[in-house]
């Protein structure tokens, strides 16, 4: 019988750039998402609101159409107030499609103790987070950012370069909203993820710090007769920042936009600090 | 049915309750509830702590108005999905709901069993959270004033209706979860559909509204809540909803029949119920 030496031989192989090996995590996690039937089907009808939107846009400057049914041109108002309400109905949608896909991205992975075996290859805890956080991030984007800025690219296209002029805020608003939206709900699922590790409870927890961070705030802000609850709501956090960047800032607003931003600002060094606290692999002293 | 069977029984459900209220009351996990349940504790003691003189009314106003938008709607729904999700997929998780399936205990008697443990420390938990939060929302008025509102006036009535309305909250909610973590593998997604729909069950039709379990929670609170205007609240102003209440004694009824129907499928559910540690 032939006797083989067997060696250790490094991998010989075409290596993938090291700016991009997150993308690796980010297309394996994304084929898992999917296995669910129900979710692909939840994540298909968050684009039923930007369809109809485009198709109202499309028959707000219709005119032949629009005579059909009794209706001007512009009778519905394309102005910060239309971006707000569209940014924070796909929020919503966003929020609860973290709740979903959030804890299936870490939990696993500590649960099985497979972390280890992610971080023996040439990656690093950095890219880890993330190649997962961008599995969340790209869903989030492509509910939000996208149909955000493709009803904008529409508007301008339908109304014409003067519009696009004298509102370039609302595009560079709903861009800079959607990305601060995004980066909350892609850090606040991997934490929870992180922190639980049970699926079901940290999807649970994803939902409870938006509804329980408003009710305890409302309760803070009845008790004490002040406006400070306000800061342990997440949602009105995010809606006042993006109010300041779509220039739509009410009057007698409790919380000036800078403050949001800065709370916001806290609350994510908060659970970035968390998930570095939990995925880190075994430890040896000495 | 002979005695002998339902002694049996008895014992049994007497057994699993023994063993899972050590672990719903002391678990590691569930140390979040009991934060969610004295949340509202805090400040209202804060409260009590800051001022010396204030009006009782107004405090009982913004008791009833904290107990009904953030008490019964967020912390009791959620800790319902903390305490009876995690009774069998909680099990599941810690790969240790084999035992009782291997026992030679019928699976309607481990879920009501179940139901029995998880229903004791919810109400534990949060009606003992109800009392301490009176306590804290009203410490700071002369010890005379609080006498006469509490046995010659509302308050002692009032705080029963809370206590009921917390237990009730707790029977109906723990029903419906304990329910949905034997029907579906993941209990989050009806979780979800049902927060939705007692969301929005202030503008639902008359017909609809009666098809949640907050229509008939509202129908025990003791005090109406107006929805408030121009509060800049949007859509989290449909948590906050007058409704025509129902006589209370219908609400209690309402609520045990619907934990009673709850609990009896999901018992029949449990008979086909199947492990799949790996797949969890």
């Amino acid at each position: 019988m032939a006797v083989y030496k067997r060696t250790y031989r490094g991998y010989s192989g075409p290596l993938t750039n090291p700016l991009w090996r997150f993308t690796v995590l980010q297309r394996y996690a994304f084929q898992a998402v999917f296995k669910s039937r129900l979710l692909l089907i939840g994540y298909v009808g968050c684009f039923f609101g930007p369809i109809l939107l485009l198709c109202l846009l499309y028959l707000n400057q219709n005119a032949s159409v629009l005579a059909l049914v009794g209706q001007q041109v512009g009778f519905l108002k394309v102005d910060s107030s239309l971006f707000l309400n569209f940014i924070s109905w796909q929020g919503l949608l966003a929020g609860i499609l973290t709740a979903f896909v959030g804890p299936s991205l870490v939990a696993p992975d500590l649960t099985n103790g497979a972390l280890s075996v992610y971080l023996s290859r040439p990656f690093n805890r950095s890219e880890y987070i993330l190649g997962k956080g961008m599995v969340l991030g790209s869903l989030i984007a492509s509910i939000t950012l996208l149909p955000g800025l493709l009803v904008f690219a529409v508007q301008s296209s339908l109304v014409g370069f003067t519009w696009f002029t004298d509102n370039f805020y609302l595009g560079v608003g709903t861009l800079l909203s959607c990305l601060i939206l995004m980066a909350v709900f892609m850090l606040l699922g991997l934490a929870m993820s992180a922190f639980v590790r049970w699926k079901i409870v940290a999807g649970a927890l994803i939902l409870g710090v938006f509804a329980a961070g408003k009710g305890f705030g409302a309760v803070i802000n009845n008790v004490m007769e002040t406006g400070n609850g306000y800061f342990l709501d997440l949602q009105y956090l995010l809606s006042t920042v993006a109010g300041g960047l779509l220039h739509k800032t009410p009057e007698n607003d409790p919380i000036s936009p800078w403050a949001a931003a800065v709370a916001l600002l806290v609350f994510c060094t908060m659970l970035l600090a968390l998930i570095n606290r939990k995925l880190r692999v075994c430890e040896v002293a000495g | 049915m002979n005695p002998a069977q339902l002694n049996l029984w008895k014992r049994q459900i007497l057994a699993i309750v023994r063993i899972d209220i050590a672990r719903t009351f002391l678990s590691k996990r569930g140390l979040w509830i009991y934060l969610l349940a004295l949340s509202p504790a805090v400040p209202m003691i804060g409260h009590s702590l800051s001022r010396e003189t204030d009006q009782l009314g107004n405090d009982a106003q913004i008791f009833a108005g904290i107990f009904q938008f953030y008490y019964l709607r967020i912390a009791i729904f959620f800790g319902c999905v903390g305490i009876f999700i995690n009774l069998i997929r909680g099990e599941m998780l810690d790969k240790s709901l084999h035992f009782y399936l291997l026992g030679p205990v019928r699976r309607e008697v481990l879920i009501a069993g179940k139901f029995i443990s998880g229903l004791a420390a919810a109400i534990t938990i949060f009606c003992g959270s109800v009392l301490v939060q009176w306590v804290g929302m009203f410490m700071h008025h002369p010890t005379d004033l609080l006498w006469a509102y509490m046995f010659n006036g509302p308050g002692l009535s009032h705080l029963i209706s809370y206590l009921l309305a917390a237990a009730l909250a707790c029977l109906g909610y723990g029903s419906v979860f304990l329910w949905a973590g034997v029907r579906y593998k993941n209990p989050l997604v009806p979780a979800t559909g049902i927060l939705l729909w007692e969301a929005a069950n202030g503008v639902l039709p008359a017909m609809l509204k009666k098809i949640s379990v907050i229509y008939w929670l509202k129908s025990v609170c003791p005090i109406s809540i107006p929805a408030p205007k121009d509060n800049g609240g949007g859509v989290w102003n449909l948590l906050i909803f007058d409704i025509d209440p129902a006589p209370a004694s219908m609400a209690i009824a309402n609520l045990l029949l619907l934990a009673a129907f709850v609990m009896i499928w999901a018992g029949i559910r449990a008979r086909r119920l199947e492990i799949g540690y790996g797949t969890e």
